[in-house]
């Protein structure tokens, strides 16, 4: 335990630790490709540590210490590795492993968050970036924007006349006299909402009726008095001044956020993969539906 | 070593004093462009080593995708969404042995074939639960477990939250702020306070409550960051469980409060969480029985007991008057702060909706109704004593990290109990009654008084000082019952308060004795469901202190109330079909509580004479 204190204590080192993840995620596969007992290479008596073992439990070491092990600590890990090893040799020998739910459970999970993290840590191809880009186009979009003004007539303040009164300011606005309205919470002038924004602000009717308008006046050249449309305070007189339809972002400029949007669903992807390729290799036998019925309630 | 101690925080104040004024005046160009933003500044994942207890794998970028208004798993194969997306969130994880038990769970950690590390690996709510109490049980002793301080691991956890803050940014839209809990606990007095950071550059290792458990201590280190450049705040929380000790009229030492305790504290702690799921703090029938708001979503167990913490010291009422009291008497007021909300949700998520109430506590913990009904805390109290809140909310010129950050530093910020209600408030010797009718309203509170978190100062010249609030409703929530205007202030030593209800739904429901008609309750708690058939959707009032004494320091802060709606566990129950639950009332008038503004009388310390 010594040496792991005095590691607690040394200055962390630059240490390529996503290289050395990918290494171990790499090799870490390889156990998956042994026989069930493992360790084909020596026979029953014998403990054969390869130079692969050893870049795994390195690698391991540098992504949790950020560096790489001096020698001391590199025959502590041996030594912890091999005692490791023995114990769980003799432990299977004595057929521990069977009928221990706790056993059955942890050797399951390990196995489950292994998976996990080796695909946390896979480098894609470009075009597998691209596919992945376009078949979640709307991640990586620029919202719809818009700038209006807006002037207000507050039910509070009008009642029954809101109506007439929100008629009578729009005619004056569109002959261009300069109508205040009722003071609003929100300014009269707004620029560049998003979409997400408005309906946040003034609610998810007034920004739906408030982006159909826009996408109206985008079409004729726009810029005039409209409305009245209603919002949970009242009405409001409403003059689009530019509008701008979701936006594409382009592959290179998305790159960054694509590469961990794809190893997040990669990860999720392929230890459910994984899984499935396992399960496949086993014939699952239970016992007949009537029998479970019985364990369960409707 | 103490006299070291004291000359060294001399110091430092003598360093940040002036500093401290300068900023209270900064002045921004168009500030009645300001609008409001919502967000909260309290969130636990699953670093935080008690959420990890409570079975929470939820990550800070699940945290802030369910903030932006993503749908993210839940128990079950289903899903969770907020009907309405925040404006910005602080994921702020407890510093303390930071992230270390999800650490050990992961294969490859030196500890995780340890007992804590198999205990920790488990995905078993109970197993989990047994590793944390482990945890404590030791901690309580003294021996912490070996490899539990281990600065690359709280190096590599606070790279990633920062780093998951930084990447969640999107200014304009969504602000994100890199922060940390100081979770301090005195003789079960809970004295925690999130630390939030104006950046996410260059920033230090958190400074935890193994450093020390004394905020002054937690300041001075504060202080020292400020020196690189950088600005960073700390808010204390749940002084409602603090057992009397987060108002106290002492500092952490027992020595008496003095002038540079005071410049200390509120340049330091600008803010303080009124609300959040484990209650809300504002006042308690005890202190207030006369207010008959006071008792709402009262949380009065001390964490993890069932001993009744002290009330009079954990309330931010009272303090706010001892403030003054101070003030009048000693020349310095070490409560001049605002006020926030937070969640302190340790599930990941920012559950503020009542009737979208997904638990506080981890999806395996409380992320159904079954779970939340079976569910008991510590000292008989059940899971439905929890809140669905809260909720801060700054008028800021942009969403930005910049922005915001400004906006609670001169603590123009209010609280709410979830709702998105929008309330302004400004005070000043010279506004006009009409000017709530004017659409420049702001602008004028901006150029003729000072917003909500502001100073007013004399000299009155033989007038008093006139507040002009409005509010508006969530525009997907319920209509408001009224507007409040709570006031306290100190005179010969002694504080009193009075609460003026200054709008109504109905002006008609003022009776001709002065009392109020309640505002009616539309709530069918058998369906769970309300209607606005009542109340109002926008409220304003001009309102000038009928008792004004010039002589005495007073401040001023605004309650809005809503109109009664169910609770969450209302909606749970209607689910269910069963019905709700007894020891917590069916339905509840969400509120908002602005930060006051304090009234100075000309020539006190602490006033800013004019060239």
């Amino acid at each position: 335990m010594r040496a792991l204190k005095g590691m607690l204590r040394s200055p962390l080192l630059h240490f390529a630790a996503a290289g050395a993840l990918i290494f171990a995620a790499w090799s870490l596969t390889e156990p998956l490709r042994r026989d069930a007992q493992g360790y084909e290479a020596g026979g029953a008596d014998e403990i054969v540590l390869t130079a692969d073992d050893l870049k795994v439990m390195v690698a391991y070491f540098g992504s949790q210490w950020r560096r790489l092990p001096t020698r001391d600590e590199l025959d502590e890990l041996i030594e912890r590795r091999i005692t490791e090893e023995v114990l769980m040799r003799e432990a299977l020998r004595l057929g521990l492993d069977r009928g221990d739910e706790v056993i059955r459970r942890r050797l399951s999970q390990k196995l489950e968050m292994t998976l996990d993290e080796i695909a946390a840590v896979e480098s894609p191809s470009e075009a597998e970036l691209v596919a992945f880009y376009e078949a979640n186009a709307e991640r990586y979009a620029e919202p719809e924007r818009v700038s209006f003004e807006q002037r207000f007539v507050s039910e509070e303040r009008r009642g029954e006349s809101t109506h007439a009164y929100a008629l009578s300011l729009l005619e004056r606005l569109r002959a261009g006299a300069d109508a205040p309205g009722d003071p609003f919470h929100l300014p009269s002038t707004l620029s560049d909402v998003s979409a997400e924004r408005l309906t946040r602000a003034f609610g998810p009717a007034f920004a739906a009726e408030l982006l159909e308008l826009a996408a109206a006046a985008a079409a004729r050249a726009g810029g005039e008095w409209v409305g009245p449309v209603e919002s949970p305070w009242g009405q409001h007189l409403v003059r689009v001044t530019a509008h701008r339809p979701i936006r594409r972002i382009p592959f290179d400029e998305a790159r960054d956020s694509v590469l961990a949007d794809w190893r997040d669903a990669s990860a999720k992807a392929k230890v459910s993969d994984r899984l499935g390729e396992m399960r496949a290799r086993y014939r699952v036998v239970l016992p007949p539906a009537d029998d479970l019925a019985a364990l369960t309630t409707p | 070593m103490k006299g070291v101690r004291r000359t060294l925080m001399a110091l430092l104040v003598a360093a940040a004093g002036p500093a401290s004024f300068a900023a209270e005046r900064i002045n921004v160009e168009v500030p009645a462009e300001r609008q409001v933003f919502f967000g909260d500044l309290h969130l636990h994942t699953t670093y935080s080593n008690d959420a990890f207890g409570l079975n929470n794998d939820r990550t800070p970028d699940v945290a802030y995708r369910y903030a932006k208004g993503e749908p993210v798993p839940t128990v079950g194969g289903g899903q969770i969404q907020l009907r309405t997306p925040l404006d910005f969130l602080a994921v702020t994880d407890h510093a303390e042995f930071l992230g270390i038990f999800h650490s050990i769970g992961q294969p490859g950690h030196p500890l995780h074939d340890s007992e804590l590390g198999r205990l920790a690996a488990s995905t078993d709510t109970e197993v989990r639960a047994a590793a944390f109490g482990m945890f404590i049980r030791a901690l309580r002793t003294g021996e912490v477990p070996e490899g539990f301080v281990d600065p690359a691991n709280t190096l590599t956890i606070w790279r990633r939250i920062v780093e998951t803050a930084d990447r969640h940014y999107q200014p304009g839209e969504f602000t994100t702020f890199a922060g940390y809990e100081w979770t301090a606990t005195v003789q079960r007095g809970n004295m925690h306070r999130n630390v939030i950071f104006d950046t996410t550059r260059n920033l230090p290792v958190p400074f935890t409550a193994t450093d020390s458990t004394h905020p002054e201590e937690l300041w001075t280190w504060l202080e020292r960051q400020r020196e690189s450049g950088l600005d960073v705040i700390a808010i204390p929380h749940n002084s409602n469980v603090s057992d009397g000790r987060m108002f106290a009229l002492t500092d952490s030492f027992g020595e008496p409060l003095d002038a540079s305790y005071a410049a200390r504290r509120v340049w330091n702690e600008p803010l303080v969480e009124i609300t959040q799921q484990k209650g809300t703090s504002e006042t308690h029938p005890a202190l207030s029985p006369n207010d008959e708001f006071a008792d709402f979503e009262l949380f009065t167990e001390l964490l993890v007991t069932n001993i009744t913490g002290k009330v009079s010291g954990s309330y931010v009422r009272e303090a706010w008057l001892n403030g003054v009291r101070l003030q009048e008497e000693s020349g310095f007021n070490p409560f001049r702060i605002g006020v926030v909300g937070g969640t302190d949700n340790h599930s990941g998520t920012s559950a503020l909706e009542e009737d979208n109430f997904t638990g506080s506590q981890g999806p395996k913990r409380d992320g159904t109704p079954e779970l939340r009904r079976e569910m008991e805390l510590w000292g008989g109290l059940p899971r439905q004593a929890f809140s669905a809140s809260g909720l801060t909310a700054v008028w800021a010129e942009e969403n930005t990290r910049e922005s915001i950050f400004a906006a609670l530093r001169r603590r123009e910020s209010y609280a709410t109990t979830g709702p998105q209600i929008t309330v302004r408030m400004f005070a000043g010797w010279d506004l006009p009654a009409d000017v709530v009718d004017s659409p420049d309203r702001a602008e004028i509170g901006y150029r003729s008084g000072v917003p909500m978190g502001g100073v007013l100062e004399g000299p009155a010249k033989g007038r008093a000082p006139t507040l002009i609030v409005w509010a508006s409703k969530d525009p997907v929530g319920a209509n408001l019952d009224r507007i409040q205007i709570v006031k306290g202030w100190s005179r010969g030593g002694e504080a009193f308060e009075k609460i003026y209800d200054v709008a109504l739904s109905d002006p008609k429901r003022r009776r001709a004795d002065g009392t109020i008609e309640p505002v009616g309750s539309t709530v069918d708690v058998a369906t769970a469901s309300y209607s606005n058939d009542v109340g109002a959707a926008e409220l304003a009032a001009a309102w000038t202190d009928p008792e004004f004494d010039p002589e005495a320091p007073a401040f001023y802060y605004v309650r809005v109330i809503e109109i009664p709606t169910p609770r969450w566990t209302t909606y749970d129950a209607a689910a269910l079909g069963i019905a709700p639950h007894e020891a917590v009332p069916a339905t509840l008038q969400e509120r908002a509580f602005t930060s006051p503004v304090w009234y100075l009388p000309a020539g006190a310390p602490g006033t800013v004479r004019r060239q």
